[in-house]
C-alpha cells in the first residue's frame, strides 16, 4: 500500500485496510420453506421404534444481491438445544436439489441383481460454475437503473438437527461492494481501492467479527463410541436374516406387512429386536467465544460440510443340505449407514460457547443375500437385494474449520440498501 | 477504550469497535469442483494469524464424496485443490 489507511489494535492485528474490500451488511434473508425433513429412522428399514437417528431439517432462505456479489451468511439460532450449519448457497435456479437415493430401488423379489451403486458425479463436469472476476449472468437477473449490474437472488440452505422444526431467528447476510463508488451517507469513514471502488464504508454497516475459532467436532459422531466393524455371525447361532428370505421357519416372524420390520423370536416366546442407534446429540466439543455477548446476541457463520459415514454391518452365512441333495451355501449382508454433517449450537448462558457436533444428513439400509444351487433334488440358486447401496465407512472433510461470530444486535433492524447512493 | 476508533449506526449504537473487532476479512474465492485455484492475498503478509473457512457452494453430491477443497498457504499465495464440489473459501486474518 503506497497510500490509504490501515487500522490495527494493540496486538498489531489489522482491523481495517483500504487495500481490501470489506464485507458490508446486506440485510436478513427471507425464510422460504423447509425443504427436507426426516432422518429419524433409516430409509428402507421401517424399524418401528423412534430414536434411531436424531432427525434433521433443511430450511431454505433467499436474499437478493447485486452485481455478482456473494452472501456471507451468519446464523442467529432459533433454539440453543438444536444445532445448525450453513449447508450450501447457490444462485436461484441453478442449485441442484439434494435428492436422497430411492431406498426401494433394489426391489425385494427373489433372483434380482444388486442395484447399481450411486453414480459419483464426475468432478471434471461440475453442474455449475461461477466466475468471480466478472458479474454473473443468470436467469433471474433484472437490470437496475444504476450501473450496478444485475440483481441476483441467492438461495441459502440451513441444516438443523432435531425432530422439531426450528428455523433460525435470523439469517444475516453480508456482501462486498463491487462497483460501488459513491457514499450512502455524508458522514463516517470510507476507504477506497485504487480504482475508486469503496472498500470500507462506515455508513454501510461493515462486518465486525468479534471472534473467530478453529473448530473440530469429535471424530466419532455417534454416542457410545465407534460403530461396529463388519461382524460375521454363524447363521445357525444368530439367525440374522432381517429380510427373512432364506429362513422361513417358525423362528422368524415379520411384524405386520411393512417391509423391513423384523425380529427374531426365540423358541421360549421372547423376542430380540434389532437395536441400531446412530444418535449423536451428545457428541460435541465446546469452544469458548471470547466476546462480551449474551446467547441471544450472537450470530455465527459455520459450514455444515460432510464429515463421514458410519455403518453397522451384519454378515451371516450357513450351509444346508438335504437327503439326496447337494449342499447349498447361503450368505446375507445387512447394513445400516448414516452420513453426518458438521453442525453447531450455542451453549452456556453466562459465558457462551460454541458446541461443535453432528447432524445426520442421510441414512439408509441395505440387505442382500444369495444362495447357491443344491444340485439334483436340491434348491435352485438365487439372490435378493433390498435397499440402497451402503456408503463406505470413511471420514470426509474431517479436520479444522473456522467459525466466526458477530454481535447480531448491531445489525438486526438496521436494514439499508448497501448499493444505494446518497 | 483509550485509543482506536468506534463506528456507530444511525441510532448511535456502537457496532464497530477496534477494541472488540478482532479479525478482518482478507479474501473470498470460489474454487470450482475438480479444479485447482491459485491466488494472491497480499495483505496476508502483514497478518500474524490466518484462518480459512471452507463451505459448500452450488452442489452437494448425492453420494458421500462431497470433498471440499484443501487450502494451503505459502507466503501470500493460497492454493485450493482436490475438491470434488464447488467450495466457497473465506479467509480472515489479524
Amino acid at each position: 500500500m503506497t497510500h490509504g489507511i490501515t487500522i490495527t489494535n494493540d496486538n498489531s492485528h489489522i482491523l481495517i485496510s483500504s487495500d481490501i474490500p470489506s464485507f458490508h451488511y446486506a440485510g436478513t434473508a427471507t425464510f422460504i420453506r423447509t425443504t427436507l425433513t426426516g432422518m429419524t429412522e433409516f430409509d428402507g428399514f421401517a424399524y418401528g421404534e423412534e430414536g434411531d437417528l436424531n432427525g434433521r431439517f433443511v430450511h431454505l432462505y433467499e436474499i437478493t444481491l447485486r452485481d455478482g456479489t456473494d452472501p456471507l451468511v451468519f446464523i442467529r439460532p432459533g433454539n440453543n438445544t438444536e444445532s445448525y450449519g450453513i449447508l450450501r448457497k447457490y444462485i436461484k435456479g441453478t442449485g441442484v436439489p439434494f435428492e436422497p437415493p430411492d431406498p426401494y430401488g433394489g426391489g425385494g423379489g427373489g433372483g434380482g441383481d444388486p442395484i447399481d451403486p450411486i453414480d459419483p458425479i464426475d468432478p471434471e463436469e461440475p453442474f455449475f460454475q461461477i466466475e468471480k472476476s466478472a458479474p454473473i449472468a443468470n436467469s433471474v437477473g433484472t437490470s437496475t437503473s444504476e450501473s450496478l449490474g444485475t440483481e441476483t437472488t441467492w438461495e441459502i440452505e440451513i441444516i438443523q438437527r432435531g425432530t422439531i422444526s426450528r428455523p433460525p431467528k435470523n439469517i444475516l447476510c453480508f456482501t462486498q461492494l463491487f462497483g460501488v463508488t459513491e457514499p450512502v451517507e455524508d458522514y463516517g469513514i470510507i476507504t477506497r481501492l485504487a480504482d475508486g471502488t469503496i472498500a470500507f464504508d462506515a455508513a454501510r454497516m461493515p462486518l465486525s467479527l468479534v471472534d473467530t475459532k478453529i473448530v473440530k467436532p469429535p471424530e466419532v459422531p455417534i454416542n457410545g463410541g465407534l460403530v461396529h466393524p463388519d461382524i460375521v455371525i454363524e447363521w445357525g447361532e444368530s439367525n440374522r436374516d432381517p429380510a427373512g428370505y432364506l429362513i422361513t421357519g417358525p423362528e422368524w416372524q415379520r411384524e405386520g406387512t411393512t417391509a423391513g420390520l423384523y425380529y427374531n423370536r426365540y423358541t421360549n416366546g421372547s423376542y430380540q429386536r434389532y437395536e441400531i442407534s446412530f444418535r449423536c446429540e451428545q457428541q460435541e466439543d465446546l469452544f469458548d467465544i471470547d466476546a462480551p455477548l449474551g446467547m441471544d446476541d450472537i450470530a455465527f457463520t459455520a459450514p455444515a460440510i460432510a464429515q463421514g459415514c458410519y455403518t453397522y454391518t451384519y454378515y451371516v452365512e450357513k450351509e444346508s443340505s438335504g437327503i439326496f441333495s447337494g449342499t447349498q451355501y447361503h450368505q446375507s449382508l445387512s447394513s445400516w449407514f448414516c452420513l453426518y454433517h458438521q453442525t453447531y449450537r450455542l451453549d452456556g448462558v453466562a459465558n457462551p460457547k460454541l458446541a461443535a457436533g453432528w447432524t445426520p444428513f442421510y441414512g439408509g439400509y441395505w440387505y442382500e443375500a444369495d444362495w447357491t444351487s443344491g444340485g439334483l433334488f436340491g434348491g435352485s440358486g438365487g439372490s435378493v437385494v433390498y435397499g440402497v447401496e451402503p456408503y463406505k465407512n470413511k471420514t470426509i472433510n474431517y479436520g479444522n474449520n473456522v467459525a466466526m461470530f458477530i454481535d447480531a444486535r448491531a445489525y438486526i433492524g438496521q436494514e439499508i440498501d448497501v448499493w444505494a447512493y446518497s | 477504550m483509550t485509543h482506536g476508533i468506534q463506528l456507530r449506526n444511525g441510532s448511535g449504537r456502537v457496532y464497530f469497535d477496534t477494541s472488540n473487532t478482532t479479525w478482518n476479512f482478507l479474501s473470498y474465492q470460489v474454487a470450482r469442483a475438480g479444479e485447482t485455484l491459485v491466488w494472491d492475498v497480499p495483505l496476508s503478509e502483514f497478518c500474524n494469524t490466518i484462518e480459512v473457512q471452507r463451505s459448500y457452494m452450488n452442489t452437494i453430491l448425492g453420494d458421500q464424496e462431497s470433498y471440499v477443497h484443501n487450502v494451503a498457504q505459502e507466503g501470500t499465495t493460497f492454493t485450493a485443490s482436490e475438491g470434488r464440489v464447488d467450495t466457497a473459501i473465506f479467509i480472515v486474518g489479524r
